[in-house]
C-alpha cells in the first residue's frame, strides 16, 4: 500500500482536500461535515482515496462522498473518472457485486390501507422473493441461451418475458440496458447466474415495504408520485454471485495486465488496464453483461412485488404500483464530462455512488428531463431512506455522481455482539417495522446503529449541491438475507 | 484457534497465525466454515481435490482461500478441514495440492449465515517468522 502523508485540508463546511503527494497524480476531495470526517479516524478509506489518485489517467480529483468507508482498493463511495485515451479500468473501482443498485416502486396506496395488512404483505414479499446467501428461485429456469439473453439486454429481456411494461424501461438508468457481451463472462460466472436471478442475496440487501413520511419539493415529489403518505417498495441487489465470479475472474487478468503495460499499483486490488487494451474492453464487455443481469433481477423482483401487491391488496393495486427509478451505484461508464475547459469522454467508475444527472441531461428520458435524475438513498432497517434528484452541482463537481447510502460505522463482528442479547425483530415490530430474514445473524450485523445516520449524509450532499432533497421514506416492513 | 478478527467497518479482515504453512490452511478453512455454516458442527463426509500454483506463497494462500469459498458459493459444500497431501514452497515455484473435506449445506444443521462474496487481495499479508507464519485476509462481505 502506498504510504503518503495525509494531510487532510478543510476546504469549507462540506469539503476536505487530500493533497497530491508522492506518486499520487492529483488531489484526493472529500465531502463531509466535521462530525462524518472524525468517524473516519482510523480508518484507512482516506489512504484508499489517496491510492485511487496514483492511478494513471485520472481526471479531476479521486473523489469520495460522505458515506465513504473503507473498503477494497477504491474506499466505497469513491468516484474516479479517467481520460478515455490515456486512462484505465480497474474491476477494484466497480467492485464484486456490479451493479449493485437500488429500485423504488411506488404504489396507490396509503400507510393507512397498508397497515392494517402489513403482515399479509411482508410474508408474501418474503415467500415470493427468495433470499440469503445461494438463494435460488425453482421457477424461473433459464437456458444457457437465456442467460446469454439476458447478459446481453438486461432489463428489456425480463419485460419482454412478460416481467414488467415498456414504462418500467423509460425509468432504468440507461434503459435497463449495457452493451454487455456474453461471451467475455466465464463458464464457472454463467453456472453461478443461472439459477439466482429474481432473488434478494443476503447481507446488506433487502426489499422494503415502507411510506412517505416527509416532503422537502412537493412539485417534484408529485411528479414522481411521492406524496405524504403514499406506500412505496425499495429494492437494493445487485447481479448476485455471477457479478462477483465477473469481478474475480477479471482481478487476476488485470494484475498481469497491470505488470504487462507497467502500471505500479499501490494495492494490488487497484489492478488495471488502459482503457483500449484487450484486458480493458473484455472486462467492460463482461462488466456491462453483469450490470445487465442486475438490471434483469432487479426488474423480475420488481415482478414480485407487484404479486405480491395483487395477493394482498388486490391486482388493481398492484397494476397501478409504478417503478419511480432504478439507479445502479457500482459501475463503470463511459460519459461526456468538461474537463479543463473542453467536453471529454470519461471513464467513469463508481464504487458506492449513485450517478445524479441533472434537469436537461440529454440522457435523462422525457420524464425527467426537466426534474432531474431521481437519486435512490436507502438507510438502514429501522430508520429512514431518501429519494433526491441530480443538480447541476454534482455535474459540475463529481462527475454528475452523489452518495449511495448510510455507511457502517461499527464492524459486522461488533455489531453481532451489540445484538447477542437482544431480539431485533421483536424491538423493530415495537416500532412498527416488520422483519423477515433467512437468517438471524444477518439481522443482527445489520442492526440500525451499525449505521451512520442517512440523514446526516443526505444532508451533507444537499448542503454542498451534488444532490436535492425530494422525500424521506420510513420503513414498514423489510425481507433480508 | 490462531486467528482472530481484525476491526474493519464494513468487511471480514482476519489475521491468522500457525506454526506451518500447512496449519494456516487449515485455519483458512475454519473461518470459512464458521462464515458459511455458523458455528454448528460440519461432517467430513465428503472430498475435493484442490491443486494450486501460484507466482508467489502470499499468492499461493490467497489462492486456496479463494478455492474453499468457491467450494460453498459454486457447489454449497462447506469445507470442515483440509487433508495437504504435497506442498512445494519457494525456491521451489510454490504449489499444493491435497483434500478438502467437509459436506453439503444442510438448512437443517447449519446455520445460513451473511454472504461472503470474495476473498480480497486488499491488505493481504504472509510472513514467516521466528515463531511460524503469520498472514492477513480481507473478505468482501
Amino acid at each position: 500500500m502506498a504510504d503518503v502523508s495525509l494531510a487532510v485540508q478543510q476546504i469549507d463546511p462540506y469539503r476536505w482536500r487530500v493533497p497530491r503527494t508522492g506518486g499520487m497524480r492529483t488531489d484526493g476531495l472529500i465531502f463531509a461535515d466535521a462530525e462524518l470526517m472524525h468517524d473516519l479516524e482510523g480508518d484507512q478509506c482516506i489512504q484508499q482515496v489517496a491510492n485511487v489518485a496514483h492511478l494513471p489517467g485520472i481526471v479531476g480529483p479521486s473523489i469520495a462522498m460522505p458515506d465513504i468507508h473503507w473498503g477494497y482498493g477504491f474506499p466505497i463511495g469513491g468516484v474516479a473518472a479517467f481520460d478515455e485515451h490515456e486512462g484505465v479500468v480497474s474491476p477494484g473501482g466497480v467492485g464484486y457485486d456490479i451493479n449493485c443498485g437500488v429500485r423504488l416502486l411506488r404504489t396507490p396506496l396509503t400507510v393507512e390501507e397498508v397497515r392494517p395488512r402489513l403482515r399479509a404483505l411482508a410474508d408474501t414479499l418474503y415467500r415470493l422473493i427468495p433470499s440469503g446467501v445461494g438463494a435460488s428461485r425453482s421457477d424461473v429456469r433459464l437456458s444457457p441461451k437465456d442467460l446469454d439473453q439476458v447478459l446481453e439486454r438486461g432489463a428489456e429481456w425480463a419485460v419482454r418475458q412478460g416481467y414488467g411494461t415498456e414504462r418500467d424501461l423509460a425509468c432504468i438508468e440507461a434503459g435497463g440496458r449495457l452493451p454487455g457481451e456474453p461471451d467475455c463472462v466465464s463458464r464457472r460466472a454463467k453456472q453461478r447466474g443461472q439459477d439466482q436471478l429474481g432473488t434478494v442475496g443476503s447481507g446488506n440487501h433487502f426489499v422494503e415495504a415502507g411510506y412517505v413520511s416527509e416532503v422537502y419539493d412537493a412539485a417534484v415529489a408529485a411528479r414522481l408520485g411521492l406524496e405524504l403518505g403514499t406506500v412505496t417498495v425499495f429494492i437494493h441487489s445487485g447481479s448476485r454471485g455471477l457479478g462477483y465470479q465477473v469481478c474475480d475472474d477479471y482481478l487476476d487478468r488485470m494484475l498481469r495486465a497491470a505488470a504487462k503495460y507497467g502500471i505500479p499499483l499501490p494495492d494490488k486490488q487497484l489492478c488495471c488496464a488502459p482503457l483500449g487494451s484487450p484486458e480493458a474492453r473484455d472486462y467492460l464487455g463482461a462488466m456491462n453483461a453483469a450490470a445487465n443481469y442486475a438490471f434483469a433481477n432487479r426488474q423480475l423482483m420488481a415482478h414480485y412485488v407487484r404479486r405480491a401487491v395483487a395477493e394482498v391488496f388486490g391486482v388493481e393495486a398492484a397494476e397501478a404500483s409504478d417503478l419511480v427509478y432504478d439507479v445502479a451505484h457500482n459501475i463503470a461508464k463511459f460519459e461526456t464530462h468538461e474537463a479543463e475547459g473542453r467536453p471529454r469522454r470519461l471513464c467513469v467508475h463508481r464504487k458506492g455512488a449513485t450517478r445524479a444527472f441533472p434537469p436537461g441531461h440529454p440522457e435523462l428520458g422525457e420524464r425527467f428531463r426537466d426534474i432531474g435524475q431521481p437519486v435512490l438513498i436507502p438507510g438502514d432497517m429501522g430508520r429512514y431512506s431518501f429519494v433526491l434528484v441530480g443538480t447541476a452541482g454534482a455535474f459540475r463537481e463529481t462527475f454528475g455522481s452523489t452518495c449511495h447510502g448510510a455507511g457502517r460505522r461499527m464492524s459486522r463482528h461488533q455489531a453481532k455482539k451489540v445484538a447477542r442479547p437482544r431480539n431485533i425483530p421483536r424491538e423493530l415490530e415495537d416500532r412498527g417495522i416488520l422483519v423477515r430474514a433467512a437468517s438471524r445473524a444477518t439481522v443482527d450485523e445489520e442492526i440500525p446503529e451499525a449505521y451512520k445516520d442517512v440523514a446526516r449524509v443526505v444532508d451533507v450532499v444537499h448542503a454542498a449541491g451534488i444532490g436535492k432533497k425530494v422525500a424521506k421514506l420510513t420503513p414498514l416492513a423489510v425481507v433480508k438475507g | 484457534m490462531t486467528y482472530y478478527y481484525l476491526p474493519h467497518t464494513a468487511d471480514l479482515r482476519v489475521a491468522f497465525e500457525a506454526p506451518t504453512f500447512a496449519a494456516l490452511l487449515e485455519d483458512v478453512v475454519r473461518v470459512i466454515r464458521e462464515q458459511t455454516a455458523g458455528d454448528g458442527p460440519v461432517e467430513a463426509r465428503a472430498g475435493r481435490g484442490v491443486a494450486l500454483e501460484a507466482p508467489d506463497l502470499a499468492e499461493l494462500f490467497f489462492g486456496f482461500a479463494r478455492e474453499a469459498l468457491a467450494a460453498f458459493q459454486v457447489d454449497r459444500f462447506v469445507p470442515a478441514g483440509f487433508e495437504l497431501d504435497a506442498l512445494a514452497l519457494p525456491p521451489a515455484p510454490p504449489s499444493l495440492a491435497g483434500r478438502l473435506w467437509g459436506e453439503p449445506f444442510d438448512p437443517a444443521r447449519h446455520e445460513v449465515q451473511p454472504e461472503i462474496k470474495a476473498v480480497t487481495r486488499h491488505g493481504l499479508r504472509l510472513e514467516e517468522g521466528p515463531g511460524g507464519w503469520r498472514a492477513e485476509l480481507l473478505f468482501d462481505v
